[in-house]
């Protein structure tokens, strides 16, 4: 492993050696040890109230909550027992450059069904991941996590196709986190042929609102407050960010619903404050006028009061050009009479529905039905950025594990 | 309307009387390109209502980028004489400007009225920063290539300095400066161009010239440059030490607006012209800022007939310092630029670390 003492550094834990994390064995799935760690970063990052105003590692000590990783157990042993699970072996983990949290998920996942784990970090850095790594290495440091530390490295390197092949050549699990160019130039690399690779491509989601619920509505401004988590606190770049606002419903509801809901939205704004960055506005503008192009009908921007929020009101489905949204608070919006509409509509790339104002079993019939060939996942607003172990269509547990048949 | 504004004199009409001559012209280019151009047709009217725009800022402006990735013309295909090429920041792809006869002989005409309010009428001899390859291909072009043939037409006795490979033709050079050192001559480039062999080449050859009677016209933007920490100002005052050069003049302009150029002039401030004007818009909300704040720059020329390259949202930010009261003396509006604007820094998770 000589080779990449120069090009390699890693980060936790701080000191280690890479050849025994790439030659170790795994772990039981659900080791005690790990369920320790685990519980202990949840513990931590809970407890110091300095790390309140970083929401994103707040979610996730929730989501490590020794309860909620009881539930993913049962989840993991309720099986059939006709097979067994066990770890795959090594997992090659490639972190997004810009959501800090994922990576930790990815890894955590993998750590709980036993695998060891190499973990490819981005360049990229911020106060909330470098405090987060902090956490990380501080705890994996107690003596009691010596197992943890021999099967762990979570590293960075620049864009070197050396090393990611020689991990992506050792490892029985490549996961690779978004962006549809980094998986083409990723997947152009040789994979050790036994091993399974996970991808998360680019995706594009929306909201679906019924105008007539809407309009009802007695506590509209929480709603607001939901959607505004859910739209702007990854720019609208998070894989699950609302990008189109369908409305559902008749169009005598629709046009006061929609007229309340953005003057809400913006009054919501307004309070928060953020300021416009340039670059982004003009990314925006860019945006819309090269969807206007795609478009063969004619479409509407709507006026808006500031840059924060910017719309297109698009008639027909097949005019909505989800390649050049460019996140940052531009929405789309279209209508429909009913939700049965939508099902021609839904692309493989689709993955969120936020739905306000329908019912489960509307929503269920609608996917029973229409059969859509998007959408892994349907949540209430301020629900769209919750992380799942099931992502994308996979059961994230079963799919880093393996099944070991036994027919006996 | 268009032609009109070639009978006068560029820099010639106040406020008063420029606003409603370039608002006709604006309008006839807006309606030619919304009835040619079914693209544009569409963007117009998702913005606003066509027929009702009664000032420059109710128009619809476009920004610059999407000359990048569509082919916009507003002419039959048949009609097309020549494409120009940005010169695109490193790593992106370039623009392509689709020019007919009509857009290139006003752009032509439009930068010869312009120029010679600052060089006056008469043809000098000129200097290229540049390589005669530049406009090697006549149907399709870099911007360099359209700045040089510009220029070209309005010079004579032309000396290019560089060959195709880029060498500096020293010899050439120092016959040029002999030759006219006691008449006024001209010396046209790009930027940084000057600024590598005009300046940087020649001092580490020690070589000092007297071009004192030169007046050097350059433009294609700063960034280069302002990584090496040279401003405006040190570029002026080292080419004066080194060449004596006393009259240089930049220019602001792009590809997408070839012709109606924004000149410096002696007070550092760039100006519009007859055949074009300038707005500084709120990045906040695209509303229009006074005079003395900054913001992004949007760029209005009446001379774009092929393209629909008319009114353009920029990514510099710039600043109007005035309009008709600048000290060289010329009427419209003067402006400053600041430079580009920042790269956005956006969250999610379709930014990723490519390998």
């Amino acid at each position: 492993m000589d080779i990449f003492k120069d090009k390699v550094k890693l980060i936790c834990p701080l000191t280690g050696d890479l050849a025994k994390v790439v030659a170790a064995q795994p772990l039981e799935p659900f080791e005690k040890i790990t369920l320790q760690f685990i519980n202990i970063v949840s513990e931590t990052i809970l407890k110091d109230h300095s790390l309140r105003k970083y929401p994103e590692l707040i979610a996730l000590a929730y989501w490590m909550r020794s309860a909620h990783i009881k539930q993913l157990q049962e989840q993991f042993i309720n099986s059939n027992a006709d097979y067994i699970q066990v770890p795959r072996g090594l997992a090659f983990h490639i972190a997004p450059a810009n959501v800090d949290t994922i990576f930790v998920y990815s890894w955590f996942i993998s750590l709980l069904v036993g695998n060891t784990n190499i973990v490819r970090l981005s360049s990229k850095t911020s106060d909330q991941l470098e405090t987060l790594l902090a956490i990380l290495n501080n705890i994996l440091a107690q003596e009691q996590f010596e197992q943890l530390r021999n099967t762990t490295a979570l590293l960075r390197y620049g864009h070197d196709t050396e090393v990611t092949e020689f991990f992506s050549k050792q490892c029985d699990l490549r996961i690779i986190w978004g962006g549809d160019a980094t998986i083409k130039s990723i997947r152009a690399l040789e994979l050790n042929p036994t091993a399974l690779e996970v991808v998360f491509p680019d995706r594009f989601s929306y909201a679906v609102i019924d105008a007539q619920q809407w309009l009802a509505h007695t506590n509209k401004e929480e709603t607001i407050a939901y959607f505004y988590n859910d739209a702007f606190w990854f720019d609208q770049n998070a894989c699950s960010s609302p990008r189109l606002v369908v409305w559902c419903g008749a169009e005598k509801d629709i046009t006061p619903a929609r007229n309340i809901f953005w003057q809400l939205l913006e009054e919501y704004i307004t309070t928060k404050n953020v300021p416009v960055q340039p670059a982004v506005a003009v990314q925006k503008l860019t945006a819309e006028v090269q969807t206007i192009f795609n478009a063969k009908s004619q479409v509407t921007v709507e006026q808006s009061a500031s840059n924060a929020i910017n719309r297109v009101f698009i008639e027909s489905f097949e005019d909505i050009s989800r390649d050049a949204h460019c996140g940052g608070g531009l929405f789309y919006e279209t209508t429909i009479s009913e939700l049965a509409e939508l099902g021609n509509f839904l692309k493989t790339k689709d993955q969120t529905l936020s739905a306000f104002g329908i019912t489960k079993e509307q929503l269920s019939t609608f996917i029973k039905e229409n059969k859509p060939r998007g959408i892994c996942r349907v949540v209430p607003f301020g629900q769209a950025l919750t992380f799942s172990n099931y992502w994308d269509g996979l059961d994230l547990l079963a799919t880093f594990a393996r099944k070991v048949e036994l027919v006996v | 309307m268009i032609e009109d504004l070639f009978g006068y004199p560029p820099f010639s009409l106040k406020a008063a009387q420029k606003k409603p001559l370039f608002l006709e012209a604006l309008t006839a280019v807006t309606q030619h390109h919304i009835a040619n151009c079914p693209e544009y047709s569409k963007f117009a009217k998702a913005f606003c209502d066509p027929s009702n725009l009664t000032a420059v800022e109710d128009f619809p402006f476009l920004p610059v980028t999407v000359f990048k990735t569509n082919k916009l013309t507003s002419v039959n295909e048949s009609a097309v004489i020549k494409i120009l090429k940005s010169s695109g920041t490193t790593g992106q792809t370039p623009s392509a400007i689709y020019l007919d006869k009509l857009t290139s002989e006003r752009q032509t005409k439009a930068l010869a009225h312009i120029v010679q309010d600052f060089i006056g009428k008469e043809r000098l001899p000129t200097i290229f920063v540049d390589t005669k390859a530049v406009f090697k291909d006549k149907e399709s072009f870099s911007a360099r290539g359209a700045g040089v043939l510009g220029f070209a037409t309005f010079g004579k006795n032309h000396f290019y300095l560089l060959d195709e490979d880029m060498n500096m033709d020293i010899e050439g050079l120092l016959e040029f400066a002999e030759k006219y050192k006691n008449e006024p001559n001209l010396i046209f480039g790009f930027t940084y161009l000057v600024w590598l062999y005009l300046y940087k080449e020649l001092t580490a050859k020690n070589i000092k010239l007297d071009l004192s009677n030169a007046i050097l016209v350059h433009s294609g933007g700063w960034k280069k440059l302002i990584e090496q920490s040279v401003d405006n100002g040190t570029f002026k005052a080292h080419l004066k030490e080194q060449l004596s050069i006393k009259h240089v003049y930049n220019f602001y302009g792009m590809a997408e607006q070839v012709g109606s150029v924004f000149m410096e002039c002696e007070e550092g401030n760039f100006h519009t012209s007859v055949f074009s004007d300038i707005l500084i818009r709120d990045p906040a909300n695209w509303q229009i800022l006074p005079h003395g704040t900054q913001g992004i720059i949007e760029i209005l020329s009446v001379l774009p007939h092929s393209y629909p390259g008319h009114i353009l949202l920029t990514e510099d930010f710039g600043t109007i310092m005035g309009e008709d009261t600048c000290p060289c003396g010329r009427y419209g509006k003067y402006f400053r630029v600041a430079g580009r604007i920042p790269k956005a820094e956006l969250r999610g998770c379709s930014d990723t670390a490519a390998v």
